[in-house]
């Protein structure tokens, strides 16, 4: 059962974890994540739905001791409006036009607010964004009560929102809806 | 657009993990696995995948209702987990062909597996093998020194002498270095890489991941290694770039191997010689003016931790082995001109 948990998530946690702290660390973070998992098996509920919020739980404790990582791939995002180990002909691509480089601006706000908001809006933030998860899913990974879930998301939508009333938001493009 | 939107437009195209990645992280799953109840990872015994997990199930490893209902057929990707061989394909399947990464990770489980030893001193005994040279190949043992203050004493049967401080693999290593070298295969990457690119500032033209290979394959052979570290320092080599492999090889002693190498696009360099089912590293090797010439090789013949630096290690031999002469390898007889 353990390989079929690795199979089905390893990939989407190493994503997760790449876009926190980079490509450098997330390929051991994940790896172990699974290694603890495994140490820890005795902990999961068999009555939980999927292995997800316990996994990327067992994550966000192993992130816990890379925080200053985490700042430095936040800074690298505000430097330069993506990953610094993504594709060099798509970033190349991505700067030469003036429309896009507002994006690139806006990225780097974005960023630059991630970076300096607290730990744990942060998490809760990010669990939801990056990792596709529902609230409650969020409160059994990081344990804390699905109320405290929605004031940590209240409190850091409100910082985001100022990004967005500011109208920079057509200009990223991407996803809608 | 939501500020959730906004966020997941944030580098949205982040890419998942390369088969490298994949591999390691199972084999460290793997190691922890076996660590936990020994074999139960092999997978030579099981036919196929799914009776690999219902010997989970039968073992007591949890096993959730809801994540029994949704077991299928796994295709397990990555690492050979064998350690015997290769399974036998099932009938109407075509075999996963084995990497240089995939065969370096199976080295890395099997050396997590290994019983750590202790010592005052780490003795290796090699043979010193240069076809291009003198036929008389010394054999000489090292001592690496817990000793006094970590110093290196070095004796080669005519002479004792001490060098200062440092364990020596072309970059400085002391006892205490090795000990405190991380396990985590990324952060020992980083730690190695350090040395590498002040050589690399200072006109040391090779590329990066060929001193990566060189200077850990010397480790795997040379050094008073941890089972961690051992584990870790094949998993490290396992991601570097433009690994070639070379089963079923033999030594110039005339041992079975399997041998794995950096291609740098040049016609010498440098090759491991190594037992994927122990993690033990046999021989380093160096080539030219092709891989298909050796030149040189390291063989490790014993190695082991001993009580004194006059203390020989475990299985010495004392007298070196025969080597086949130059003129058995067609082509090779020529030195390597660098070209212009």
């Amino acid at each position: 059962m353990f390989a079929e948990i690795f199979h089905r998530y390893h990939g989407e946690l190493y994503r997760y974890l790449r876009r926190r702290v980079g490509g450098q660390l997330a390929g051991d973070l994940a790896a172990e994540t699974f290694v603890t998992a495994f140490a820890r098996r005795g902990t999961y509920r068999p009555e939980s739905p999927n292995a997800r919020p316990w996994l990327y739980g067992i994550a966000h404790n192993l992130l816990r001791n890379h925080r200053r990582q985490e700042q430095r791939q936040l800074a690298a995002y505000a430097r330069h409006g993506a990953d610094p180990l993504a594709d060099a002909a798509a970033a190349a691509e991505f700067s030469a036009v003036d429309s896009r480089a507002d994006a690139a601006a806006v990225r780097a706000r974005l960023a630059q607010l991630l970076a300096r908001m607290p730990v744990g809006d942060r998490d809760v933030l990010l669990l939801l964004a990056w990792a596709d998860m529902s609230y409650a899913e969020v409160a059994q990974a990081i344990r804390i009560p699905v109320g405290t879930v929605g004031s940590r998301l209240n409190r850091a939508r409100r910082q985001l929102r100022a990004l967005v009333d500011r109208g920079d938001l057509d200009l990223l493009g991407g996803h809608h809806g | 657009m939501d500020e959730l939107t906004l966020l997941r437009n944030l580098d949205p195209d982040t890419p998942g993990p390369s088969p490298a990645d994949t591999a390691a992280a199972w084999g460290r799953l793997v190691a922890a696995m076996d660590a936990a109840q020994p074999g139960a990872s092999r997978l030579t015994a099981s036919p196929s995948p799914l009776s690999f997990l219902e010997r989970f199930a039968r073992r007591g490893f949890w096993a959730p209702a809801a994540a029994a209902a949704a077991v299928t057929a796994v295709a397990i990707t990555g690492a050979v987990i064998a350690v015997a061989g290769p399974r036998p394909p099932r009938p109407g399947t075509s075999p996963r062909p084995l990497t240089a990464a995939s065969v370096l990770l199976q080295a890395a489980s099997a050396a997590a597996r290994q019983t750590p030893g202790h010592g005052r001193f780490f003795a290796t005994e090699i043979e010193n093998i240069d076809l291009y040279s003198s036929p008389a190949n010394p054999v000489v043992t090292y001592w690496l020194g817990d000793g006094v203050t970590g110093r290196l004493a070095w004796l080669n049967g005519r002479y004792a002498g001490s060098l200062p401080q440092a364990i020596t693999f072309g970059y400085s290593f002391t006892w205490a270095t090795l000990q405190r070298l991380p396990t985590a295969p990324g952060r020992l990457q980083a730690e190695i890489v350090k040395p590498l690119r002040i050589g690399q500032d200072q006109g040391v033209r090779e590329p990066l991941a060929a001193l990566s290979f060189s200077l850990i394959a010397n480790l795997l052979a040379r050094a008073p290694l941890s089972p961690a570290l051992r584990s870790a320092l094949y998993q490290v080599a396992a991601r570097l770039p433009g690994l070639v492999l070379v089963l079923h090889a033999h030594d110039l002693i005339g041992r079975a191997a399997t041998e794995v190498y950096v291609n740098q696009n040049v016609p010498t360099g440098q090759a491991l010689y190594f037992n994927p089912s122990t993690g033990a590293a046999l021989d380093i090797g160096g080539f030219g003016p092709s891989p298909q010439c050796p030149s040189t090789q390291y063989a490790v013949l014993a190695s082991g931790y001993v009580a004194s630096k006059y203390q020989l290690p475990v299985g010495a031999v004392r007298t070196p082995r025969p080597v086949p002469p130059l003129s058995t390898f067609p082509g090779c007889g020529v030195y390597y001109t660098p070209p212009p």
